[in-house]
């Protein structure tokens, strides 16, 4: 396998919920609408969007905890969509996946300590002597006292509950971790003890993540390219860098703008958008952000033909008719 | 800016009485709202900014709460702590209105939303049914909600979260008030949301020269519409001044690190700088000064409690560094 | 060694000493009676300490749950060696022309039924048969309940179904019409008949309760975060979702006790319990309903057991309850 092969690659994923029962079939909402991405060993990709866009399901339908409608996702050149049970049981050991509830993530009738080494146990990674002392080297990792390992999580705050969570992540030696809102649900000074975190940990263990944050800032700070979503769909792909200084997509420029920035004396070019995100059932004919679209060259063409996701620059992907003139920021 | 301020709080403690002992929410806050004036006040979980704003309409449940002796909230020169039932009443809602993180839980599943808007204003003014409804279909209007005639008879499971916050609004607006208290009013919304919302609470504070006090833990949003900010951390103010001398020259080395620790959505990527620790519980605050255990500059000194030190006519920290002139140039 | 007293302690001394001859007997009479003693011995010490372990973390006040396990004991301590505290057989019938309903007196504190028989000894093995139903029956629903209302509920789908409209079919007969009709379908019942019968009807509920917790936990993120480890179904049900259900399994089991011996109570009394001549609480107040005038303590004393008995396990029940919803 050479190095430059990705090592997550979704094609065309798609994933619908039921509103009600089996027979209102065109009636299901469209969480996840046909998305296609990779993502190359080592590296971050952000996934941003507002609640609803289908974020959180992409993550879920990547480590096959929900079963996607249709598309296809290799991890490391497999099909895990088509694996048995029990070859997916051993694959699980290679990705990880890290939730916003951490207090929640954790067993409350489980001590610290036992819930670290329970990965290892089913994974039989360490022969019995071991365990203990790797579970050890693992709260280290992850800054946690050691004393821990014997208090229920309950009596943890919210950022060691996270590294208790990220130390348990981490004790099958996974090669990839998806980061579902890791630190939204932290105080806003152990947000970035986490974020930290994180970063050593992706450069200590060639860690490739997959970030799914509502919060731009974060993803900025943390992510190599980050890809946008609304309603479903991705409508850019980017460098991080270029994403947050000259976005293609219109909802991207709105998105950036409506951030509040702790710096009073920046004067921005605000973008504030008129509505809110339609609701998934109600999917427009055209492109899905017409209804909302700032931008002032907005035409039939948009209401009636949904854009495709191109390359506009290398690198550089957006869904927009008028990619090539975009909004500044 | 001589007109005395609508609201002065001095030396508010809360405490609470729980099984596990009397926990210290809120220790000695004094601060003053000037008419019109937009205050941030900005702190992590169980900083007590909470059950600061809960108190400022005597809200807090006492028992198991207790609000101290010396304790003042003086709206327009009344103590509100002392009033006690009609009389409290007129204050609440009234003159001085609330609105709340979480709308849903604020709003009454089986009225529909204008019936409880209409409710508010029948609450505090002599007007007939359908005046009400007409005027409370004016709120939704100014409050930016489409189609507000066929809206007033929505229910508010029918609403998204940001539709909501607005009814919550209009609900406060209902009898003009002089002061807007927000409690994370924008937290559980989605950015372009809480933009809209931000936009809003700006549009009518001018309209109708309401103060505003909002309570927040992003410093993104404090920089955004405050014009003085109050840093609050376990229980204490630790800093008050203007917006802009906030973010330029913190005093304090807790909101320096708060500003430090938080990624920016218009800076390239760089090495954030985070607090050490965590906030610490509000049954266990730290002796001396509360920050202490985490602050990178604390010395021996730091073993007792500052005070509050005035400097100016609104700027306070709460720091032995801005005492102690010669340790703080080292 | 805060639930030792020093009176109890010299009262069983006392009939340690008293009924030496008895309990020589009993230890060299049969194997099963020792053995029923033995496990009763373990089993309900290890509750009681299980059930104070709780009440004690949590500080429930628990004057009533005291009174309500030294209760308990006593009927237990009665039932395990009703050889040797019995002063007769409970079958024996003593002279039927001469001793037949005998008010209480000292040769019988309870005084004797119409066959002649003592009543106290019939008591006393009356709680043993009343008490081994309720608790083996109640043991069987539990275990059947929560195995399959988990495995219905974490499952799914076809599984689910089946499990779930199978028990919705069944508790759409009555419970006491559905016994009926199987017990009559034996001659002579013995006591695991009778266990089998109870605890073979009785889980639906508490599989329906542990389905609809499971539920409630299944979607979880500490359940999730351990499917994406790779830990199997199995596991995931005994380490992770067991123990987070067990609080509201074990105060149903224990109300549940109190359930039971009530319904072994009417079986009996319609005739449906263990057969004759064997006592149980409720085949007493069967043999004594025809002289409710004439010799009303043979019916009121084994009814005043019977509510004692459903009290006890309600109050148990209830302050396990308070212990674990302390929120």
């Amino acid at each position: 396998m050479s190095t430059s092969q990705a090592l997550v690659e979704v094609t065309d994923l798609k994933k619908s919920f039921g509103t009600g029962g089996w027979r209102d079939r065109d009636n299901r909402i469209r969480a996840v609408d046909g998305v296609t991405f990779s993502v190359a060993p080592g590296e971050t990709l952000g996934l941003v969007g507002e609640s609803g866009s289908g974020k959180s399901t992409i993550g879920r339908c990547i480590l096959r905890l929900t079963t996607p409608d249709s598309g296809r996702v290799a991890f490391d050149g497999v099909d895990i969509l088509a694996l048995g049970s029990s070859e997916m049981r051993k694959l699980r050991r290679r990705m990880q996946i890290v939730f916003q509830d951490a207090v929640g993530s954790l067993n409350p009738r489980m001590k610290v300590g036992a819930a670290v080494k329970e990965p290892i146990e089913v994974h039989r990674l360490a022969t019995k002597n071991e365990i203990n002392s790797q579970m050890l080297a693992l709260l280290a990792e992850v800054g946690l006292d050691p004393e821990l390992s014997h208090r229920y999580p309950h009596e943890l705050s919210g950022g060691q509950a996270q590294r208790a969570v990220i130390a348990r992540a981490l004790s099958v030696q996974p090669d990839f971790i998806v980061l579902d809102e890791p630190v939204a649900a932290l105080d806003v000074s152990v947000q970035g003890q986490v974020l930290n975190l994180l970063a050593s940990l992706q450069r200590a263990r060639n860690l490739t993540y997959l970030l799914i944050a509502h919060d731009l800032s974060v993803v900025r700070h943390t992510c190599d390219r980050v890809a946008v979503m609304y309603l479903g769909r991705f409508v850019e792909v980017s460098n991080t860098s270029d994403l947050f200084t000259s976005p293609l997509h219109p909802y991207t420029a709105a998105l950036l703008s409506a951030v509040p920035v702790p710096d009073p004396k920046k004067k921005r070019n605000r973008i504030v958008l008129e509505g809110e995100m339609p609701s998934v059932s109600d999917r427009p004919s055209g492109c899905p952000f017409y209804s909302r679209c700032p931008h002032p060259k907005k035409n039939d063409q948009c209401s009636n033909v949904a854009p495709e996701l191109r390359e506009h620059e290398p690198g550089r992907l957006a869904a927009c008719h008028f990619a090539e003139e975009p909004l500044s920021i | 800016m001589t007109a005395t301020p609508i609201l002065q709080v001095h030396n508010l403690s809360v405490a609470f009485e729980t099984p596990r002992g009397v926990v210290h929410a809120v220790d000695d806050v004094s601060f003053d709202v000037a008419r019109g004036e937009t205050l941030g006040i900005v702190g992590e979980s169980g900083c007590g900014k909470t059950v600061t704003a809960l108190s400022l309409l005597k809200l807090i449940p006492q028992p198991p709460g207790r609000i101290s002796q010396e304790s003042r909230v003086l709206f327009d020169g009344v103590d509100v702590l002392s009033l006690e039932g009609e009389a409290l009443r007129k204050i609440r809602g009234a003159r001085v209105a609330m609105i709340f993180q979480d709308p849903v839980a604020s709003l009454n599943p089986v009225l529909t939303i204008g019936e409880q808007i209409a409710e508010t204003i029948r609450a505090h003014k002599p007007v007939s049914r359908a005046e009400a409804r007409e005027q409370a279909i004016l709120l939704l209007d100014r409050v930016g909600i489409p189609d507000p005639a066929h809206r007033y008879r929505s229910y508010p499971h029918q609403m998204s979260g940001g539709m909501l916050q607005r009814v919550m609004i209009a609900i406060a607006l209902s009898c003009t008030p002089d002061v807007l208290v927000a409690d994370e009013p924008t937290t559980a919304l989605d950015v372009t949301i809480q933009a809209q919302i931000l936009d809003l609470l700006r549009g009518i504070q001018d309209e109708y020269g309401m103060s505003l006090i909002l309570i927040t833990h992003d410093l993104g949003v404090i920089a955004e519409i405050a014009d003085r900010v109050i840093v609050m951390y376990a229980g204490q103010v630790v800093e008050e001044a203007a917006t802009e001398t906030i973010f330029s020259q913190p005093a304090h080395p807790y909101t320096r690190g708060l500003i430090d620790s938080v990624p920016r959505v218009d800076q390239p990527q760089y090495q954030i700088t985070a607090i050490p620790g965590s906030v610490p519980p509000a049954s266990n605050w730290p002796s001396g000064c509360r920050f202490h255990p985490r602050c990178p500059y604390a010395w021996d000194r730091c073993e007792t409690e500052p005070q509050l030190e005035r400097s100016g006519s609104s700027s306070a920290v709460r720091c032995w560094l801005a005492v102690d002139t010669d340790k703080a140039t080292e | 060694m805060k639930y030792f007293h020093w009176t109890p302690a010299g009262w069983a001394l006392l009939l340690v000493i008293a009924r030496w001859q008895k309990i020589a007997e009993f230890l060299a009479g049969p194997l099963e009676n020792k053995m029923l003693a033995l496990v009763v011995l373990i089993l309900i010490p290890v509750g009681i300490i299980i059930a104070l372990k709780v009440t004690a973390i949590r500080k429930v006040e628990s004057r009533r749950l005291q009174l309500a396990i030294t209760t308990l004991m006593v009927l237990v301590g009665a039932a395990a060696f009703a050889p040797i505290l019995a002063p007769y057989d409970p079958t024996h019938i003593i002279d039927l022309a001469n001793a037949q309903t005998l008010a209480p007196s000292f040769a019988h504190p309870l005084g004797t039924d119409e066959f002649s028989r003592d009543l106290l000894s019939r008591m006393i093995y009356g709680a043993r048969i009343s008490l081994s139903i309720a608790l083996l029956a109640i043991t069987l629903s539990i275990t059947l309940g929560t195995t399959l209302g988990m495995v219905a509920g974490l499952t799914g789908g076809v599984t689910d179904s089946a499990i779930m409209r199978s028990i919705d079919a069944a508790l759409a007969i009555p419970r006491i019409v559905l016994l009926v009709v199987v017990l009559a379908l034996w001659d002579r019942r013995d006591m695991m008949t009778i266990v089998l019968v109870l605890g073979l009807t009785g889980w639906f509920e508490t599989a329906r309760l542990a389905r609809a917790e499971v539920l409630s936990l299944r979607d979880r993120n500490f359940v999730v975060a351990a499917r994406a480890s790779g830990v199997s179904n199995v596991k995931i049900l005994w380490r992770h979702l067991l123990p987070n259900i067990a609080a509201p399994l074990v105060v149903t089991a224990t109300l549940g006790v109190g359930q039971l011996i009530l319904v072994e109570a009417g079986l009996s009394y319609l005739g449906l319990g263990v057969s004759v001549p064997t006592a149980s609480w409720g085949s007493i107040i069967r043999d004594g309903r025809e002289l409710l005038f004439q010799a009303p303590w043979i019916v009121t004393i084994p009814g005043f057991a019977i509510a004692t008995t459903v009290m006890v396990f309600s109050t148990i029940g209830e302050s396990v309850r308070e212990a674990l919803n302390p929120r």
